[in-house]
């Protein structure tokens, strides 16, 4: 009769919470029939398809009785205890056998803190007396001696009764000790059970060596028979009966191949279309028309139909546990933008600026220069499931504190998981609004475009960066440009005039000598200027400051593009999400293919100007020196003399 | 346009004859494809993926049970879904069987204590009367070991939510045990000596149910599996008091005032005092049952 834990009862805890776990992760129950604002109906999980959780047992089908005066039972606060609930029972029960002298005739009005001091004294083995001072004591009092004085229940009047009082613990059947301490334990399961599980799927499994390269195969597997359970259920019965079994077999052969070896099905299922395509008398025009007009009418149609629709299935079993759900990587984390506000520029300037750590900024469009800042939280929908989650339990609480048996009390665990977690717990994702309006469900693409439009300004600042440091290194390129001219043009100069000739002869006479002089480059100068005089570096410049001026360009277009593509999704309301979403999907390639510069970016171009300015600074100082060496190089005069021969007299 | 007139006029007219086309032109289909079909979704790849997910599900588990049953839990049922099963009751119920076994594994009682553990000697009035006196004081003295004690650790800690009161469980699982061997330790008249194994291993498992329920705040799972062995030995050890006591009085063992046997008597007749009370509340119950029922025939 006082069997605590039903079988049932302790299953239904758990297939409670692992149903909530299990609705989320495997079965894909369509949000959309949440969002469009069903409210939960209690207790009638099987007309909303929701798996029957309810045992055939006899003690887990009663409904249970909702109390909304009932006390308040609440894991952690302390509010209201299992013990002083208890305790009236408890004391009632004990005190009427008084004269065992019992000695738990104890109120913890005070619990709190007398719980604690309570601890502390049996720690130390020390006697203790809880507050005693209430109606319930009173009673108590009245009863013995033992009570009277407040003994410690733990100690001193130790008896029989003492040790074994379960009877007393449990008469009062509705609210005893046991039933409360149940109860809050049960909730923890519950709890933990659903966010230890989304934590461990969120963690990736753990990344548990021996799980990890598994389960995808499991999964996978779990597809397959999905797609099996597809084919060979009832979804076909919309199809005429003459395809059903050739489309379900041709859907059966091409997922053969799908996962496992290349096969023609739709071949096949053409054959028998040319089958009946080669006899036309055997169903004239009218079996042309039906065959023609009605999708699922023919094995072609009929055959694409059920394709999508498996497709669709897979994806259920698989990609929702595998991709969407399962590995943390695959929870799409996103941004939410919250406690948005709007500057204009005026306003901006007067407030001196905002911080932008953590935020967001989005220009406004008319070209005011207003903007509008948002505080950036980053979401996840695993985050989601937990605050879902979070806030569905708080919903069955009620349930759970209300329930007046035990029974009962599995009973309402499994009835508030079944509708209210299910059902309140999804919709709230799909809602739209908090973190319900992630990946989950539709798609979302106020949100998307928020976010992408959010991002935007993010960009376009990188690629002002960009620029403006590849136009410092431009500058500064220019600079060593400068030099490296004027050192080429040195040894160039010195180059020409060894190769012009080389030499200046001046002759004069003096004396009747013939003195002259001959000015130019020593010969190793000249080989040593034809050796400096290469124009290499300044061509390589050139061509690297060509580079640098490229990248501003990318830059610039990328700006102009970004914004032009802000004013294109700013224009695109959310009423035409085919062009909304072609849009969301082209930003999303452009920035894989990094085609829009993000932080990496940035710091690989500023991490690179540092280098190039490091370069430049070095090949400019080669270059002076370079220049001064070549200066200090002076065309050489030699001088020789030379006696003309004395003047032979005239013989006339 | 002249063919859609056409068949929008005769199609009602032409239905059967379409039908036995389609039938007998499509029944040449390939049958190797249906025995293919058929091979894929054989049993034995069924079996497979309950056989892997059991597999996945014992590499996933851990320590903490509660972990480890909602790991379980997500594997079987995927096992499930991929059989296009999960959502009906037998399924249910076959993958809640095996996910109960674990919890009940860690709350099924151990016995760890036989016959030829206790010492036996002959039945006596005077041997009766001294193991009568002896169970009481092993209780009595084992000051720690009570319901009263457990309940209220466990109870504050959850209300508390904190570990704080397990602090305190050590001492009264110890003392359980400690009760447990000294009950072993006392000669035991040849008739008690079942009563003797049956007490001393229901302390045991309330001890080991102590240990379980410690854990309830990290692993309530575990806590619950505690709690619900604590319950049932509880009761058991309750009742077969009950029995011992009653036993004794039907012997007409007496006790002197002050002697620890004389507890036994008050020990009984709190023992049918609660039964009473059980037994009005659940005439509390039927009456109130009667009462639903009959609101609820009246409002039919």
């Amino acid at each position: 009769m006082y069997t605590f834990f039903s079988k049932h009862g302790i299953q239904q805890i758990i297939a409670g919470a692992l149903l909530l776990v299990y609705t989320i992760l495997i079965t894909g129950i369509p949000l959309e029939a949440y969002a469009a604002g069903q409210a939960p109906v209690t207790g009638q999980s099987q007309n909303l398809g929701i798996p029957n959780m309810k045992n055939s047992g006899t003690s887990a089908t009663a409904p249970f009785s909702m109390n909304q005066n009932a006390p308040a039972v609440t894991l952690g606060t302390g509010v209201v205890s299992c013990l002083v609930g208890a305790t009236l029972t408890l004391t009632s029960s004990l005190t009427s056998s008084a004269a065992a002298g019992f000695g738990i005739g104890t109120t913890l009005t005070n619990f709190g803190n007398a719980i604690v001091s309570w601890v502390q004294d049996l720690i130390s083995g020390k006697t203790t007396s809880v507050d005693t001072s209430n109606e319930r004591n009173t009673r108590s009092s009245a009863a013995g001696a033992g009570a009277q004085t407040g003994q410690a229940y733990n100690a001193g009047a130790n008896t029989i009764a003492n040790n074994t009082s379960m009877g007393a613990l449990l008469a009062g059947r509705e609210e005893g000790m046991l039933g409360c301490i149940a109860r809050t334990i049960a909730r923890a399961i519950l709890q933990q059970i659903a966010i230890s599980t989304i934590n461990w799927i969120n963690s990736g499994f753990n990344g548990s060596p021996s799980f990890v390269p598994n389960y995808q195969t499991f999964f996978q597997n779990a597809a397959d028979y999905a797609a099996g359970a597809f084919i060979q259920g009832t979804d076909f019965a919309f199809l005429c009966s003459p395809f059903q079994l050739q489309i379900r077999i041709a859907i059966a052969k091409s997922y053969a191949g799908y996962s496992r070896t290349p096969s023609c099905s739709l071949t096949g299922v053409t054959n028998n279309v040319n089958a009946f395509m080669n006899r036309f008398d055997q169903g004239g025009w009218q079996a042309f028309v039906s065959f023609t007009t009605t999708p699922t009418n023919n094995p072609f149609g009929g055959f694409l139909y059920m394709q999508g629709m498996i497709q669709g299935k897979m994806a259920d079993a698989a990609g929702k546990k595998r991709n969407d759900l399962s590995m943390g990587s695959g929870f799409l984390s996103t941004t939410q933008s919250q406690n948005c506000q709007h500057y204009t520029a005026q306003q901006m300037l007067d407030k001196g600026g905002v911080d932008m750590a953590g935020k967001s900024q989005a220009w406004d469009t008319d070209g005011s220069n207003g903007q509008t800042v948002c505080d950036e939280v980053q979401v996840t929908p695993g985050r989601a499931i937990g605050d879902s989650l979070s806030n569905a339990t708080k919903t069955g609480q009620d349930e759970l504190i209300n329930a007046k048996y035990f029974d009962e009390i599995i009973n309402a665990l499994v009835t508030q998981l079944m509708t209210n977690m299910l059902q309140g717990g999804l919709s709230s994702m799909s809602a739209g609004s908090g973190y319900g309006s992630n990946s989950y469900g539709s798609t979302n693409y106020s949100q998307l475009r928020n976010s992408v439009s959010n991002s935007i300004p993010g960009y376009i600042q990188n690629a002002q960066q960009i620029i403006a440091a590849e136009q410092q290194n431009i500058a500064v390129a220019s600079s060593s440009m400068a030099v490296i001219t004027a050192q080429e043009a040195c040894w160039m100069n010195i180059v020409n005039s060894c190769q012009v000739g080389a030499t200046t002869t001046i002759r004069t006479l003096t004396n009747g000598t013939i003195v002259t002089t001959t000015t130019g480059y020593a010969p190793a100068d000249c080989a040593t200027a034809a050796q400096n005089a290469s124009s290499t570096m300044q061509t390589n410049l050139a061509q690297a400051v060509q580079q640098l001026q490229g990248i501003i360009d990318q830059a610039s277009s990328t700006i102009d593009s970004l914004n032009a593509f802000q004013a294109q999704l700013t224009t695109t309301p959310d009423t035409n999400p085919t062009a909304l979403g072609q849009l969301i999907t082209m930003f999303s390639q452009n920035v894989s293919n990094g085609v829009y510069p993000d932080n990496g970016a940035v710091n690989n171009v500023l991490e690179a100007q540092t280098v190039v300015q490091g370069q430049l600074a070095q090949l400019q100082q080669n270059s002076t020196s370079s220049t001064t060496a070549c200066l200090a190089i002076k065309p050489q005069s030699t001088t020789s003399t030379t006696t003309p021969n004395a003047p032979v007299p005239r013989s006339n | 346009m002249v063919c859609a007139a056409w068949w929008y006029v005769s199609a009602d007219k032409n239905t059967a004859t379409l039908e036995s086309a389609k039938i007998s032109n499509l029944a040449a289909v390939d049958t190797a494809w249906q025995q293919e079909f058929s091979s894929s979704t054989a049993m034995d790849r069924a079996n497979a993926l309950d056989e892997q997910a059991q597999k996945l599900s014992d590499a996933a588990s851990t320590s903490n049970l509660t972990q480890t049953v909602g790991r379980s839990l997500v594997l079987k049922l995927a096992a499930a879904q991929g059989q296009g099963l999960g959502s009906d009751q037998p399924t249910q119920d076959k993958i809640m069987s095996g996910v109960y076994a674990q919890i009940q594994g860690l709350s099924q009682p151990h016995p760890k204590y036989t016959a030829s553990d206790v010492t036996t000697v002959p039945d006596s009035t005077a041997t009766f009367h001294a193991f009568a006196n002896g169970l009481t004081t092993a209780i009595v003295t084992h000051k720690y070991a009570n319901n009263s004690n457990v309940l209220y650790v466990i109870g504050s800690a959850t209300d508390q939510n904190t570990t704080v009161p397990f602090t305190i469980m050590p001492k009264v699982s110890g003392d359980y045990r400690g009760l447990a061997r000294d009950i072993i330790a006392l000669p035991v008249p040849a008739s008690f000596a079942p009563t003797a194994v049956l007490l001393a291993n229901e302390y045991m498992s309330i001890a080991d149910a102590c240990d379980l329920m410690e854990k309830t705040i990290s692993d309530p799972a575990t806590g619950m599996a505690g709690l619900q062995e604590y319950s049932l030995v509880a009761h058991s050890n309750e009742a077969d008091l009950a029995t011992f006591a009653q036993a004794i009085k039907r012997a007409g063992i007496a006790f002197a005032k002050g002697e620890p046997g004389s507890q036994w008597a008050d020990y009984y007749a709190m023992y049918q005092s609660t039964a009473a009370e059980r037994a009005a509340a659940v005439q509390g119950e039927i009456q109130g049952n009667q009462t639903l029922l009959q609101s609820g025939a009246q409002s039919q």
